[in-house]
């Protein structure tokens, strides 16, 4: 077990939770990463546990034994150091983050990089992907770029990469994705922000991160990752509460960065290093009638809570949707534009118990959901990005209409 | 004889008039404060309507589900004028009370005890009607939201089931609170409570045992998630 030295020029931070089937091949793959793309530069891995049950802190322990005297210092060049730090046992994501800052800026380091434990295998060129555009282009943040199935990630298709680009101006693809690198700088700045005093769900963390970047001004980029192949964990299978966690941040950051997107028009392509975005499109088994049935009965059950929170309009033309066929169900883009402002404004707001307000989201962003699924069923890659491509403009296209009814 | 006669003409109104010249001025003042009750009430009514719509009462009130109960319950007067109005009235009544007690009317006196008496009573009962009529809301409205998102078919029933349940629970705790039959209201309470449960057990284990049967089977067998190849984040 090494002792952590005064100065490093990378930090990787693994937070982790329950994640004994993976944090051994992530950690060699990083261990590897490092040694391959970065054998010159000190660096430090370090493991934020959230209070695993499993054997993540044992399986950490071992790793700490064979990695840190073993075949990273071997490879690795004589000055250069590599190593892991002891399990850092946290509460929860947001104290792991934090604790991965607090340690970056006390090491002084150049880049860092947070990598996701939950993936069943993790390329060693993620670690050059995520650090190198930072390390000799200064850049401050790094996006991930993935490639992902064309149905994967409808919540950051659906809501927030269009929400994002259109508030911020810029395209980045995965503004949630749980694998990104920073500069030491920009660490700096996230410590000093109040955000961590105030409750966040987990999976807002990511996009705090991206947001803050972008909405203040830092050098953002992209890394192409390729395929992410992700361990389902227990707490996706609770759809509303996930969106709730997801669209709440959003629409918390839209209060805090108001300054920032209220003037922004149009979006613009930030760089991206490696290939660019794409989607798998191999056919997928997706009951789009359970989604049509969800957003039905929410059109029976639901009328008098989506009635405090959407425009009069929006509720005619929603109560049409209840009428089509499930197979050739459509959900209008400019309709789905309006429902997500609507929910924005009733947010800002405070119009609804906000829990409320965002559960009673599901239903609709489910029928969204059916939508896009028959809509490119068919479809081969290029015409399912320019299905989001088509949503991404109609967001960019009636901000006025957010703006107008903002207070 | 007609002398006494005369006294006792002089002594009666000697004494009618004696009993006027004290009550017209008692009257006099009860009127005055009568007129101060209402003139202060106006005035604190007036400030307290203007404070409270710098403090958005009513915008909370919409968010907390208390302005759409009591729309439910035709009551059309916003929160923060029925807050006001409370206090016109609250002021009003204890310069009323005021007056009552300098006009020395032992009744009028006696009545204004016990109402003081009961009045702590009643305020508190007022209070557990508005907080549980908040909370009736509040849970119907959570219970609602989930019974949809879980897709569950009897998701208003449900709600609806949540918000009389607690609002019943409110009206026992407000009569018990009054005083009002107290006894009779909590054996009616646990009774009724009790009864509605045990015929929804027998109904559901006996009567629907077919359907509860397969409704539990459909629920159980039914995993949407594991079934769709689609990952949301």
């Amino acid at each position: 077990m090494a002792e952590a030295p005064q100065h490093v020029d990378l930090l990787i931070g693994i937070p982790t939770y329950n994640s004994a089937a993976t944090i051994e091949p992530v950690t060699r793959a990083i261990a590897t990463g490092l040694t391959k793309y970065f054998p010159e530069r000190s660096t430090i891995i370090l493991n934020t546990d959230c209070g695993s049950h499993d054997s993540t802190p044992a399986i950490w322990e071992q790793l700490l034994r064979e990695l840190s005297v073993g075949e990273v210092n071997t490879e690795a060049a004589i000055s250069s150091q590599k190593t892991l730090l002891p399990l850092q046992a946290v509460s929860d994501k947001r104290a792991a983050y934090k604790l991965i800052l607090e340690r970056a800026h006390e090491l002084n380091v150049t880049a860092c990089a947070i990598f996701d434990s939950d993936v069943q295998s993790l390329p060693t060129e993620w670690v050059e992907a995520l650090l190198m555009p930072i390390c000799e282009q200064a850049y401050d943040y790094v996006a991930p770029l993935y490639r992902r199935h064309k149905y994967d990630g409808t919540i950051t298709n659906s809501i927030l990469y269009p929400l994002t680009r259109a508030l911020y101006g810029k395209r980045i693809r995965q503004p949630i994705g749980a694998d990104f690198g920073f500069s030491g700088k920009l660490a700096a700045h996230y410590l000093g922000k109040n955000m961590w005093k105030e409750p966040l769900s987990p999976h807002s963390m990511d996009l705090w991160m991206t947001t803050t970047a972008v909405a203040e001004g830092f050098r953002i980029c992209q890394g192409y990752l390729g395929r992410k192949v992700q361990v389902a964990k227990a707490h996706e299978a609770d759809l509303p509460a996930m969106l709730a966690g997801i669209v709440g941040g959003a629409f918390s950051l839209m209060e805090e960065h108001q300054a920032s997107w209220w003037h922004t028009a149009g979006s613009e392509d930030v760089p991206t290093f490696g290939a660019q975005s794409e989607l798998d499109i191999d056919a997928s088994s997706v009951h789009v009638e359970r989604m049509v049935k969800a957003l039905r009965q929410g059109l029976r059950d639901l009328l008098p809570v989506w009635e405090i929170i959407l425009s009069q309009e929006v509720m005619a033309e929603l109560l049409q949707l209840g009428w089509q066929d499930p197979e050739d169900f459509r959900f209008p883009q400019e309709l789905w534009v309006r429902v997500i402002y609507d929910f924005a404004l009733a947010y800002h707001d405070k119009v609804l118990h906000r829990d409320h307000l965002l559960k009673s989201l599901a239903p609709l962003y489910l029928g969204k959901t059916a939508s896009f699924i028959l809509e490119t069923r068919t479809s081969i890659a290029p015409r399912v990005m320019e299905n989001i491509e088509r949503l991404c403009q109609q967001f960019e296209g009636m901000k006025p209409y957010l703006r107008e009814r903002w207070r | 004889m007609s002398e006494i006669w005369k006294e006792l003409f002089a002594d009666a109104f000697r004494e009618t008039m004696h009993g006027i010249a004290v009550f017209l001025p008692r009257m006099m003042v009860m009127l005055l404060l009568l007129v101060i009750g209402i003139l202060v009430g106006w005035i604190v009514k007036a400030l307290l309507l203007r404070v409270l719509r710098v403090l958005r009462l009513d915008a909370v009130s919409e968010r907390a589900g208390l302005a759409s109960a009591l729309r439910q319950a035709g009551i059309k007067r916003s929160a923060s004028q029925i807050v006001a109005l409370t206090a016109f009235w609250v002021i009003f009544l204890f310069f009323g009370f005021a007056g009552l007690n300098i006009l020395a009317v032992s009744a009028a006196t006696d009545v204004m005890r016990l109402i003081l008496q009961y009045l702590p009573h009643l305020l508190a009962a007022l209070l557990v009607l508005l907080a549980g009529g908040l909370l009736a809301n509040f849970l119907a409205q959570a219970a609602l939201i989930a019974a949809v998102n879980a897709q569950f078919f009897g998701a208003r029933f449900l709600a609806a089931a949540v918000r009389w349940g607690v609002l019943s629970l409110t009206l026992a705790m407000v009569l018990t609170q009054l005083g009002i039959a107290k006894e009779v209201v909590v054996a009616a309470f646990s009774i009724a409570f009790g009864g509605v449960v045990l015929a929804l057990a027998l109904a559901f284990g006996l009567g629907a045992k077919e359907h509860a049967k397969k409704f539990l089977d459909r629920s159980l067998e039914e995993q949407p998630d594991q079934e769709d190849h689609i990952s949301h984040l």
